[in-house]
């Protein structure tokens, strides 16, 4: 949402005003090659009793099992506030929100989708967990929007 | 909940508090007109989203299904205008009373049947809520999802 160019944007949802998703800033895991940068899936693991996030990959559908706690970042830690906190700031997937992310892969409206280390993919014969449904597409932007 | 004589309402969940609210357009040749209180899902029609009354029921991935409540049916004059349908998600926080022809008893879970809500289970689906209140002379129930 603040990157230049960027084409990643929280449609419906987003606190305070349009407050239906959870948000929270957490610390990015120590010692990753990479930045978590806005649009990215991403979920919670322990670093030595504090919670810190990484890039998500979707489990199976396990019967008995607890679903995954998937989290969307809207501020990654390569914007500057992002970089001084060492924190990113998420929205919770599965509360209750539209977002729009860019996207090479080709989705129709309805499919199902997945997290694959922290991107947007259709959700395929894997049996994986979803986090949300395709709600919009515009091939020619590179874009989907998603509600989760 | 504009409709007269509607037992249709939303009690908890919105606006802008915790549910998602979005607008969609009625799926082409839907007929009769969707009106508040049914529950419908997001259909593709040549790129465009749209929705069609839904019937619960779970995904072949074994993910649940997507459905939204019409708060603001085609029936009313707005949504004409707009050609959309007003929708909150379920499953986002939300608390709505609609009326029922049903007997059904606090704490019994809620699916969805060619859009009206139902306690009967069309087979392995997810429920899509749960009932909070029955009012049976006034015919309507209180469902949280």
């Amino acid at each position: 949402m603040l990157n230049l160019n960027s084409q990643f944007n929280v449609l419906a949802g987003l606190p305070p005003h349009d407050h239906s998703a959870l948000q929270k800033d957490i610390k990015v895991k120590a010692g990753l090659a990479y930045t978590l940068s806005e649009g990215l899936i991403v979920a919670v693991e322990d670093e030595s009793g504090t919670e810190v996030i990484d890039k998500h990959t979707s489990a199976a559908v396990a019967g008995g099992q607890p679903p995954d706690v998937p989290w969307l970042v809207i501020e990654g830690n390569d914007q500057a506030d992002g970089a001084m906190a060492g924190k990113c700031t998420c929205l919770r997937i599965h509360t209750g929100m539209v977002f729009q992310v860019e996207t090479s892969e080709s989705f129709t409206i309805g499919d199902l989708c997945r997290a694959d280390a922290g991107v947007i993919k259709p959700l395929s014969g894997a049996n994986k967990q979803a986090i949300g449904q395709i709600i919009g597409v515009n091939s020619s932007a590179g874009t989907v929007v998603v509600q989760a | 909940m504009s409709n007269l004589n509607s037992l249709f309402d939303v009690v908890r969940g919105w606006p802008n508090s915790s549910a998602l609210q979005l607008s969609f357009k009625q799926k082409n040749l839907v007929t009769p007109d969707i009106e508040e209180g049914t529950v419908v899902a997001v259909e593709d029609e040549s790129g465009v989203p749209v929705v069609d009354r839904h019937t619960s029921a779970l995904d072949a991935s074994g993910n649940v299904d997507n459905p939204w409540l019409v708060m603001r049916g085609l029936d009313e004059t707005d949504a004409q205008e707009s050609e959309k349908l007003a929708c909150v998600k379920l499953r986002t926080g939300v608390m709505f009373r609609v009326a029922t022809s049903e007997e059904v008893l606090p704490n019994d879970l809620i699916y969805a049947i060619a859009g009206v809500l139902t306690k009967t289970n069309p087979g392995s689906a997810p429920p899509l809520g749960r009932i909070v209140e029955f009012h049976p002379t006034e015919g309507w129930m209180v469902v949280e999802s």
